[in-house]
């Protein structure tokens, strides 16, 4: 995302001229965020590895705007300086109502088949097992596992993100994987887990 | 904007983002995410467009010294002891001190110190396996 830079206090000055009805800010609004809803909306497709023609992200983006316009959806953000942040989970949210709303995507997909893609074919069978198996585990182990390796998140940046301790991620990590490999074991996969 | 009532709008995970929940919501949020590929990976998109604002060069340089202050100040009192030979010894030494002392600060070796110390309390086997990655066979 090298065409979009960070800049909270122009973002900032821009969100309030759109809210007092500015001449041109909005449409410089526009003109600012589209690179971002592009880019959020590329990866958000991209994990759901769903290919889509560049109209109809641009239909996506196009119907965002509108909303937001409609909606007054910019009243609502408490701190103006974040409207990039918050732009990008709108994208992504939006990018799946279009999805459902066209019949692309009919399920969650299984996002967490990226856990065993490296040790070639998993069977669905066995990717039932795991997400039972993950299912067990206390949430914030389960979140860290997750981070950690669907995401290959670094210590640093889930300590960043969930806000603990990095050597509390450390020992959360250790602990969730040996009941991980616990629960698996109960459930008949003994020795599976390297 | 949100079509499944049961996922927390971006708002709230805006809010999550930047630590402005109290403990009961965060709670709440990270029992969704654990829950919600959906969800998370929309969280992960969203933070890689939270980067940081540019850093002057010289609040760069204050942050990169006090990052490193034990280290400079080993490497400064290794300089003197070759400046001021009638102190080599001193200085020499006060350059161990130091220095072990940054590799002590360092937070990849306090990483290490409570990870050797969490799994001093349960049985040692398979603490070379723990650390690689977890591999399915089938």
């Amino acid at each position: 995302m090298r065409r979009f830079k960070p800049d909270p206090a122009g973002d900032r000055r821009l969100v309030e001229g759109c809210l007092r009805g500015e001449d041109f800010a909005w449409d410089n609004f526009i003109r600012r965020f589209s690179p971002l809803i592009f880019w959020a909306a590329q990866k958000r497709l991209k994990r759901w590895s769903i290919d889509l023609p560049w109209d109809e992200i641009d239909e996506i983006r196009q119907n965002l705007f509108l909303r937001i316009y409609e909606k007054c959806a910019l009243k609502g953000l408490k701190k103006k300086e974040r409207v990039a942040v918050w732009l990008a989970l709108v994208t992504c949210n939006e990018v799946a109502t279009y999805l459902r709303k066209n019949k692309y995507l009919r399920r969650p997909t299984p996002s967490h088949k990226i856990l065993y893609s490296e040790s070639a074919a998993i069977s669905p069978k066995v990717s039932v097992l795991l997400e039972d198996a993950l299912a067990a585990l206390p949430h914030r182990e389960r979140l860290i596992i997750k981070l950690k390796f669907m995401e290959k998140y670094s210590y640093r940046q889930i300590s960043e993100l969930i806000r603990i301790p990095i050597g509390t991620v450390a020992i959360s990590l250790m602990r969730g994987k040996s009941k991980l490999r616990k629960e698996l074991k109960k459930r008949g996969m003994e020795g599976s887990l390297k | 904007m949100r079509t499944i009532n049961r996922c927390p709008d971006e708002l709230r995970l805006l809010a999550y983002l930047d630590g402005d929940l109290g403990d009961g919501p965060r709670v709440e949020i990270e029992k969704h995410l654990a829950g919600c590929p959906e969800c998370l990976e929309n969280l992960v998109i969203a933070k890689e467009t939270d980067m940081p604002t540019k850093k002057g060069l010289w609040n760069g340089l204050i942050e990169f010294a006090k990052k490193n202050r034990w280290l400079l100040a080993s490497g400064l009192s290794f300089g003197l002891s070759f400046a001021l030979p009638r102190y080599f010894l001193q200085f020499l030494t006060a350059t161990v001190i130091l220095s072990l002392k940054w590799i002590f600060d360092s937070r990849a070796t306090k990483t290490l110190i409570m990870i050797h110390n969490a799994w001093k309390e349960r049985d040692n086997k398979g603490l070379h396996r723990i650390m690689d990655r977890i591999d399915i066979k089938k």
